[in-house]
């Protein structure tokens, strides 16, 4: 039998007032102690949606994440923030990180960006890039070559998750990888990708989730199944839901709630599709979640997507 | 025939008055204002200083914006001028507020605190009125230099609006890209024949001989590019006007060889923030400009204004290296006569006083390498 559960799969929506409060900070007319009680006081209320909606894993947010990459790139040695570049196919931009030498974490990269104790214990779930996906994204001015970033990067990024854990227990750890689908990559790559993330995520005792997403999903099939994690998500305004049952995959994060148009899927619709795929291959489990983080999205668009998502758990089936 | 004619590319920060007006405001208006040569400043600094400025009051404001604005580029020697679009909002919501089909739903994020106020499609859109004819006909009944309108293309609109209506078409469809691609399609041309054309058919009926549509979203989906190109030519069909497209901050690779096929006479990109600021024409120092081979090989019957002037920064480019950046895309285009002299993008980030100095060197700059082939 199918367990079926919700999740969301990257960072929320800013309201207007946050938005306003940081371009306030940024100008030096707000001080950092009343931007941070601002940002609290919008995580409860996210975390708070999640709850009621029913969603295994919890997120706090991420409302202070500029974007994916930005807190690791500023707490990195060995790594600098530079100028604007396109977060994929949005209108919606980054701040590239430049890799000038050995990558190295030297303090916590995370605190100051993460709330775990907002979450009910357990069901906190943090989200990071994947090491190709920071590493690609990244200018190389450095003269290492690309195994050994990737390795370096996940190293550093082993030390913060295995210390986080000892603070906190994290219910799901999710690895957000656009890189590896947004084009079709090497089986080389794909692999060397695999021992990176193995490399990361060591001694990590929290569920495993992959995120595949800006991308077709079937770009990086069968290699990613064979990586050690226990998830593996699909952003499904992408990939065909179709072909992606021609593949065995136990735990499946199905991102068929389009997070980056307003329009509100209809429940019946979509759980006949996911009838359908359950049918086919009867998975140990199913997470519905959106196609990508929520943040392209105007909250109150957002906030209606979640309730989606439980609405859409509660029909397939499963607990809510 | 002119060598490097020189235009703009659109937007230009506001004129100081349409800012809290204060006694550095006025001060300011005042030293623009006779500098520029603006007609009827007494009128413009008895407006600003009543205590109360009426709605009748506020609308002639921005008609001297817009004045102030088509003398500033004059002034600096351009060629083709606009009105540094003083009356708009920005170019997405400001189209989007004449449209009925549409609704605006909240803001998101861009980077860090930048956001936009984006709208979803409902409907088929229909347009209220032509959004850019008053502007063009203050513009035309001011401007000394040739008028050119810079226009939101149909493209950009779609790719920057949220879909609830054409996608509902192919809800069904197994690959969701199909579904997205035709969605897409359908919402773009719908933009194009409904939205643009009728807006670029008023302005031409009024006397426009030139347009610029800005396609900012194109490469952003490489796949979509020949779809840009169909909606572009859609929107132009059967109107007799220059047109430029104008893309900036994309790989412009992803243009070709699609953009051969757009019925369109000019691009203007943005080359300068890519490029080094040392002078020269060799290919070490002009590293911005490589782009100029692929129009040799692909359109070479189109014109170029490559960007050499930097809107993102404060750095006053020299005219020598106005001059250097022309003299080596000339070089790579093969053709003198297809090179305009240009800015990467609007003015709209930086102070009057930076942009002034910009555009000086602009004209300067292109009058330079002029000498070096007559």
């Amino acid at each position: 039998m199918t367990e079926v559960y919700g999740l969301l799969v990257g960072a929320y929506s800013r309201n207007e007032y946050l938005i306003k409060s940081f371009r306030e900070y940024f100008k030096n007319k707000l001080e950092r102690d009343e931007l941070k009680k601002r940002i609290i006081e919008e995580a409860k209320k996210i975390v708070e949606l999640q709850s009621r909606a029913g969603l295994r894993y919890i997120i706090d947010g991420m409302l202070e994440w500029h974007d994916l990459l930005r807190p690791i790139a500023e707490n990195l040695l060995g790594v600098e923030v530079n100028g604007l570049a396109r977060w994929f196919d949005n209108n919606a931009f980054y701040k590239k990180p430049i890799i000038t030498g050995e990558i190295h974490r030297k303090n916590s990269i995370l605190s100051g960006y993460v709330y775990p104790d907002l979450v009910t214990m357990g069901r906190w779930k943090l989200i990071l890039p994947d090491p190709y996906t920071f590493i690609s994204l990244s200018e190389n001015r450095s003269k290492l070559k690309l195994d050994d970033l990737l390795f370096h990067y996940s190293e550093a990024l082993n030390n913060e998750l295995l210390e986080l854990q000892i603070k906190h227990r994290i219910g799901q750890v999710q690895l957000s990888a656009p890189s590896l689908v947004w084009r079709k990559l090497e089986k080389d790559i794909l692999d060397t990708v695999g021992h990176a993330i193995a490399e990361m995520l060591k001694g990590v005792a929290a569920e495993k989730m992959i995120h595949l997403y800006f991308g077709d999903g079937l770009n990086a099939l069968p290699a990613v199944l064979d990586y050690d994690l226990d998830v593996v998500g699909f952003d499904l305004t992408y990939t065909n839901l179709k072909i992606l049952a021609d593949y065995d995959i136990d735990k499946v994060a199905l991102g068929i709630v389009d997070g980056r148009n307003s329009l509100l899927e209809d429940v019946e619709m979509v759980a006949k599709k996911i009838d359908r795929y359950i049918d086919e291959r009867e998975p140990e489990i199913i997470y519905i979640t959106p196609s990508c983080e929520l943040e392209f999205l105007p909250i109150d668009i957002a906030n209606e997507k979640v309730k989606l998502i439980s609405r859409i758990v509660k029909r397939v089936g499963g607990e809510s | 025939m002119k060598l490097f004619p020189t235009q703009e590319v659109g937007s230009l920060s506001r004129a100081p008055f349409l800012k809290k007006i204060t006694h550095k405001t006025i001060e300011e208006t005042k030293r623009w204002g006779k500098l520029l040569q603006v007609e009827d400043l007494d009128m413009l600094l008895s407006i600003l200083s009543r205590e109360k400025i009426s709605q009748e009051e506020v609308t002639i404001l921005y008609d001297y914006a817009s004045l102030f604005a088509i003398r500033f580029f004059e002034s600096a020697g351009l060629d083709v001028v606009w009105d540094g679009e003083q009356k708009r909002i920005e170019m997405y919501e400001h189209p989007l507020i004449h449209i009925e089909g549409i609704k605006f739903l909240g803001i998101v994020k861009v980077w860090d605190a930048e956001f936009y106020r984006k709208a979803a499609f409902i409907d088929s859109p229909k347009l209220i009125k032509p959004y850019h004819l008053e502007e063009f006909l203050f513009v035309k009944s001011k401007a000394k230099k040739e008028v050119k309108i810079p226009f939101t293309g149909a493209y950009t609109l779609a790719d920057w609006s949220f879909d609830e209506y054409y996608i509902k078409r192919y809800l069904d469809l197994d690959d969701p890209l199909q579904a997205k691609l035709k969605a897409k399609e359908e919402m773009a041309l719908d933009i194009a024949k409904k939205i643009i054309r009728p807006n670029i058919v008023s302005l031409v009926e009024a006397g426009a001989k030139r347009i610029q549509i800005d396609e900012p979203a194109v490469t952003s989906k490489p796949w979509e590019v020949p779809l840009m190109v169909e909606v572009l030519n859609e929107s132009i069909k059967g109107v007799d006007v220059k047109v430029t497209l104008h893309v900036c901050y994309s790989d412009y690779t992803k243009l070709f060889p699609y953009i051969a096929d757009a019925k369109i006479h000019q691009v203007s990109i943005e080359c300068a923030n890519r490029d080094s600021r040392e002078l020269g024409s060799t290919d070490e120092v002009r590293i911005g400009y490589n782009i100029l081979e692929y129009f040799r090989e692909y359109a070479e019957w189109l014109e170029v204004a490559p960007g050499v002037i930097d809107v993102h920064t404060d750095f006053i480019e020299p005219p020598e290296l106005v001059r250097d950046r022309l003299v080596y895309a000339a070089k790579k285009h093969g053709d003198v006569s297809k090179i305009i002299a240009c800015n990467d993008c609007g003015l709209r980030t930086r102070s009057w006083d930076i942009a002034y100095e910009k555009e000086k060197s602009l004209v300067r700059g292109a009058r330079m390498a002029e000498e070096l082939y007559s």
